[in-house]
C-alpha cells in the first residue's frame, strides 16, 4: 500500500513538474514574441525596373516614388496638402507671375550645403533639349520654358535666378495657380550640378552617387531591388518615422499577390483582375482616387465620325456602369466627362462633377432612346448603312474585355457593327499620333491637380489632339483662362469643358482608382496628388 | 580534325554574319521608334535624342558603325535605361540566368536520363506508365501554367519554399522546375524511345545470347548508343537556358536575361535586341558545334577527319 502510494505521489510530482515546465516554456517562449515591436520595414514592389532615377530626367511614377522618397522640392506633397520643404516661406508678387522662395539651412544627403543655384541648376537642366527631360512640359510654365525646350531660347533666358544661397526667384509666363503644386513635384526636384556633371548618364545608377536632399538616402540599388533607409542629413530627420524601405521589381500580378500572402511583401498593389472581388472585401482593402481618365478617342476627320450626332450617340449607348460592375469587377468610377474627378475649382468646388454631365447619365447608365434618336437623325436609324468601324487598342487582355463590352453595348443599343483591332504599344501610337484610326483607346494621367491638365491636350496644336477636332472658341478659352485667374479663370474653363463636352470628340468611360491593399497594423501611409506613396510618417504597430 | 573544327568555324561565322545583317534591317523596318511617347515628343529633342544615338545617320552608315564596335564587343548603349550599356545589361542579367539555368540543366539531365531508362527497362510496369504521365503532362502544360501553379501550392499554401527573387538554395527549386519542366518531359521520352530501339537491335540480341549480363547489356551496349539523340538535343538546350526565359524569369522575378528579350523588341531598344540576339546566336552556334565534338566521342562510326 505505502509503496504503491509512494508511486502515486511519484507520479503526481512528476505531472506537476512536467506542468510547471509547460507554462515555464509557454511563458518564456510566448513573452518575447507578444511583447516584441514588429519588424519597422516595408516590403513593396514597384513591378519593373526603373528606366532612370534622374528626377530631372524621369517621366514614370515608379522612380517618381523613389525621387519622392530621396529628394525634396522647395514644397513637399503630404496626403494632397502641401506643406513647406526646402522652402521656409515665399511671396507671390501681385500680379501672381513671381516667385521668392525663401529657402531653409538644409544639406545633400553627403553633408554638403544645399543652395538655390541647385534648384537654378537643375530647373534649367529640365528645360534643356539636349538632355530630352520626359517631363519638361510641367516646366513650360516658368518663362520662356517651352520655347527653351524647342531650342528657340537660351538657358539664361529661363525665368529662374538664385538670387543669393538662400533665394530662388521665379518668373511664370503667365499667372499659374497651381505653381506651388508644381514644385513639389520630382521634374522641379534639386540635384547636385558637380555630381552630375561627373556622370551625366551614371550618377543615378549606384548609391554611391545617388545624392539627394530627401528624407530617405539610396543604401542598395540592384536588378534584383533597391533599399532605402532614413538619411540622417536631412533637415527635418526627427520627424522621420520608418527607418528602412526595401522594394522589389516583380512584374507578375499573381506572384505579387502571393507574395504577398506569404509575408514577403507588406503592401498589395498589382495582383490578377479575377482576385478583385476577393480581394476587394479583404480587410485593408482601399481604392485610391487617382487624376486619371480612361476614354476612347474619335477620328474626327473621318465620316461618319465627323457628324457630333453619331459621336454623341456612341457616348450615350455606353453603359458604364455595368462596364465598371461587370467587366472591371471593380470599384472604378463611371467618367462622364474628359476631366477627372478630385480637380477642384477656385471655390473648392469638384470641376468635374460641377461642369454637368452633357446629356450622359451621371449614375453611369446608358441612354439607348436618346442614343438611337440622335443616330436616326444623322441618317442611320437602327443603325442601318452605317459603315463598319474599327476600334484601335494596344496589346493587354483588360483593353481587349473592355473593348469587347463596350463594342456589345453599340451592336445592341445601336445596331451597329465595330471591328477590334489591337496594336502593340510603339505601333499603337504611331497609328493614334498620325490619325490613322477611327477610335482609339486613350488614357490620361494628370500632371497636376487642376482641370487645365486635361483641357489644355485638345487645343488645335497641341500633340495630344488625338481626336484631330479644331474649335476656335475652344482655344481662345484656354488661351484666355491662362491669363485669368479667380473665379474669370473657373468660368473660361467650365465654358471651354462644355464646348468641348458637347462636341464629343471623346467618350468618356471611366477614372480608374488605384487599388490596394494596406494590413491594418501600418498607421500614417501618405500618398501625394500625384500617385506615389510616401512613407517617412508610417509605422507599423 | 582540326579541318573539321575550321569548316565549322567558318561557316558559324557566316551564320552570325548573316544573323546581325538580317537583325538589323529587320528591326528598323518595324514601326514605332524607341521615343515615342503618349505625348508626341518635341522635334527638337527629338532631334537631340536621334543625334545622341546616331540614329540620324543613314542606315548603311549606322550599319557599319555597329559592326565596327561588334568586332571589339563594344554593344553600345540601352536606348531605354539611361547610362547602361548592352555589356552591362549582360553583365550583370546573364550571371542569374546561367546559374538557373546550369541547376535547371543538370535537374534535366540526373532526372530525366535514369527515368527514361527505367522506363525503358520496366517497360508497361506502372512505373513505366507513371513516368509517361507525368512526361505527356509535363511536355503539355506551358511553364507560365506550371510556374504560377508551382507558387500557388509550395509558397502560397504549403509556405516550403520562397516566392520570389534567387538569394538562396531554396529560391533555386521552384524556377528550375519550372523551367526544366518541359525539357525534362522531353528528355525521358526520348531516352525511353531511343533506349527501346537500341533493346531491339541485333547486336543486344547477341550481346545476350553470348550470355553478357544485364546490366552490361543495358548500360554498356544500349544506353550508349541511346545516348546519341540526347546529345543532339542537350546543345540547344544550353544555349536557351543559359539566356534565361522570358516567362520563368518573369513569374519569378529573376533580375536575369529572359525579360530584355522581349522588353527591348517592345520598347524598340534597337541595341539591346541585337546585341542578346546576337549573344544568343553565338551560344547556339558553339553549343551545336561541341555537341558535333561530342558524337565522334559517343559514336565512333560517326567518328570525323579519319
Amino acid at each position: 500500500m505505502k509503496a504503491i502510494c509512494c508511486v502515486r505521489k511519484g507520479i503526481r510530482l512528476a505531472m506537476c513538474g512536467a506542468l510547471a515546465l509547460a507554462l515555464l516554456v509557454s511563458v518564456l517562449g510566448g513573452a518575447p514574441l507578444g511583447a516584441a515591436q514588429p519588424e519597422q520595414v516595408i516590403r513593396y514592389n514597384l513591378t519593373t525596373e526603373p528606366k532612370t532615377l534622374d528626377p530631372t530626367i524621369n517621366g514614370d511614377l515608379i522612380a517618381g516614388y523613389i525621387i519622392n522618397h530621396c529628394f525634396e522640392g522647395l514644397l513637399r506633397d503630404r496626403n494632397g496638402k502641401l506643406v513647406p520643404g526646402i522652402a521656409e516661406s515665399w511671396d507671390v508678387s501681385k500680379d501672381g507671375k513671381t516667385y521668392t522662395f525663401h529657402l531653409r539651412d538644409s544639406k545633400w544627403s553627403d553633408g554638403k550645403p544645399l543652395t538655390a543655384k541647385d534648384f537654378e541648376y537643375a530647373w534649367k537642366r529640365v528645360l534643356d533639349p539636349a538632355v530630352a527631360s520626359a517631363y519638361a512640359s510641367v516646366s513650360y510654365f516658368i518663362k520662356n520654358g517651352e520655347a527653351r525646350y524647342n531650342g528657340e531660347a537660351k538657358p539664361e533666358d529661363i525665368g529662374v535666378t538664385a538670387k543669393d544661397d538662400r533665394t530662388l526667384v521665379v518668373e511664370l509666363e503667365n499667372p499659374t495657380p497651381f505653381f506651388l503644386q508644381l514644385v513639389a513635384f520630382m521634374a522641379y526636384m534639386p540635384v547636385r550640378s558637380d555630381i552630375v556633371e561627373k556622370a551625366p548618364e551614371k550618377w543615378a545608377l549606384s548609391a554611391a552617387t545617388y545624392v539627394g536632399n530627401g528624407p530617405y538616402v539610396m543604401k542598395e540599388y540592384g536588378a534584383a531591388g533597391l533599399v532605402m533607409e532614413k538619411n540622417p542629413n536631412y533637415w527635418d530627420v526627427a520627424s522621420v518615422k520608418l527607418p528602412r524601405i526595401e522594394s522589389s521589381f516583380i512584374n507578375e500580378a499573381s506572384t505579387e499577390l502571393a507574395a504577398f500572402e506569404n509575408g514577403d511583401l507588406n503592401i498589395l498593389e498589382n495582383f490578377p483582375t479575377a482576385e478583385m472581388p476577393r480581394m476587394s472585401k479583404t480587410k485593408g482593402f482601399v481604392a485610391y482616387p487617382q487624376i486619371t481618365t480612361y476614354f476612347y478617342t474619335v477620328n474626327t476627320e473621318r465620316k461618319p465620325l465627323n457628324d457630333v450626332r453619331v459621336r454623341k450617340a456612341l457616348a450615350l449607348a455606353v453603359d458604364r456602369k455595368a462596364l465598371v460592375e461587370k467587366v472591371l469587377q471593380g470599384v472604378d468610377i463611371p467618367a462622364i466627362n474628359v476631366v477627372a474627378q478630385g480637380l477642384l475649382d477656385s471655390a473648392g468646388k469638384d470641376f468635374s462633377k460641377t461642369a454637368g454631365n452633357f446629356g450622359m447619365d451621371p449614375a453611369g447608365n446608358a441612354r439607348p432612346d436618346e442614343a438611337r434618336k440622335l443616330l436616326a437623325e444623322a441618317g442611320y436609324p437602327d443603325g442601318k448603312g452605317f459603315p463598319e468601324l474599327t476600334l484601335l487598342y494596344n496589346t493587354s487582355e483588360s483593353h481587349k474585355q473592355q473593348a469587347e463590352a463596350v463594342q456589345e453595348m453599340w451592336r445592341r443599343e445601336l445596331g451597329i457593327s465595330v471591328k477590334l483591332m489591337n496594336q502593340e504599344w510603339q505601333v499603337f501610337l504611331e497609328s493614334r499620333g498620325s490619325g490613322n484610326y477611327d477610335l482609339a483607346r486613350g488614357h490620361w494621367w494628370g500632371d497636376y491637380a487642376d482641370p487645365m491638365t486635361f483641357l489644355d491636350l485638345f487645343t488645335s496644336k497641341a500633340s495630344s489632339n488625338w481626336p484631330r477636332w479644331k474649335n476656335a472658341e475652344y482655344d481662345k478659352l484656354i488661351e484666355q483662362s491662362m491669363l485669368l485667374s479667380g473665379k474669370e479663370r473657373d468660368d473660361a474653363m467650365y465654358k471651354a469643358n462644355a464646348v468641348f463636352m458637347n462636341d464629343m470628340p471623346i467618350v468618356p468611360l471611366f477614372y480608374p482608382t488605384d487599388d490596394f491593399v494596406i494590413p491594418e497594423n501600418m498607421k500614417g501611409v501618405e500618398r501625394t496628388l500625384w500617385s506615389v506613396f510616401y512613407f517617412g510618417n508610417t509605422t507599423i504597430e | 580534325m582540326a579541318r573539321f573544327i575550321l569548316d565549322r568555324v567558318f561557316s558559324i561565322a557566316l551564320t552570325l554574319a548573316a544573323v546581325v545583317t538580317l537583325t538589323f534591317f529587320m528591326m528598323h523596318t518595324v514601326p514605332g521608334g524607341p521615343f515615342a511617347q503618349d505625348k508626341e515628343v518635341p522635334p527638337e529633342v527629338l532631334r537631340a535624342l536621334e543625334a545622341k544615338y546616331h540614329l540620324d545617320e543613314p542606315l548603311y552608315l549606322q550599319y557599319v558603325n555597329y559592326v565596327k564596335g561588334l568586332l571589339v564587343w563594344d554593344l553600345g548603349p540601352s536606348f531605354q535605361k539611361i547610362g547602361v550599356s548592352v555589356n552591362d545589361i549582360i553583365k550583370q542579367s546573364m550571371p542569374a540566368s546561367a546559374k538557373l539555368g546550369a541547376v535547371a540543366f543538370v535537374f534535366v539531365l540526373l532526372v530525366g536520363i535514369p527515368a527514361g531508362i527505367y522506363s525503358a527497362v520496366r517497360r508497361d510496369s506502372l512505373p513505366d506508365q507513371a513516368i509517361r504521365f507525368v512526361a505527356t503532362l509535363g511536355q503539355t502544360i506551358p511553364s507560365f501554367v506550371l510556374a504560377t501553379l508551382l507558387i500557388y501550392v509550395f509558397s502560397s499554401k504549403l509556405k516550403i519554399f520562397p516566392t520570389f527573387g534567387l538569394r538562396t538554395w531554396k529560391h533555386f527549386v521552384l524556377p528550375s522546375i519550372a523551367l526544366g519542366g518541359y525539357s525534362l518531359s522531353f528528355v525521358t521520352r526520348l531516352v525511353r524511345s531511343s533506349m527501346l530501339e537500341a533493346l531491339g537491335q541485333d547486336y543486344i540480341m547477341t550481346a545476350r545470347a553470348k550470355g553478357v549480363p544485364e546490366f552490361q547489356v543495358f548500360f554498356k551496349h544500349a544506353l550508349r548508343n541511346s545516348l546519341i539523340p540526347v546529345v543532339t538535343y542537350i546543345g540547344p538546350l544550353i544555349a536557351t537556358v543559359v539566356t534565361g526565359s522570358f516567362v520563368v524569369e518573369k513569374v519569378f522575378a529573376i533580375p536575369g536575361m529572359g525579360k530584355f528579350f522581349v522588353d527591348s523588341i517592345t520598347n524598340r531598344d534597337y541595341t539591346v535586341l541585337m546585341g542578346l540576339t546576337i549573344l544568343d546566336a553565338i551560344l547556339l552556334c558553339a553549343a551545336v558545334l561541341i555537341v558535333d565534338l561530342l558524337y565522334g566521342l559517343i559514336d565512333p562510326r560517326i567518328r570525323v577527319g579519319k
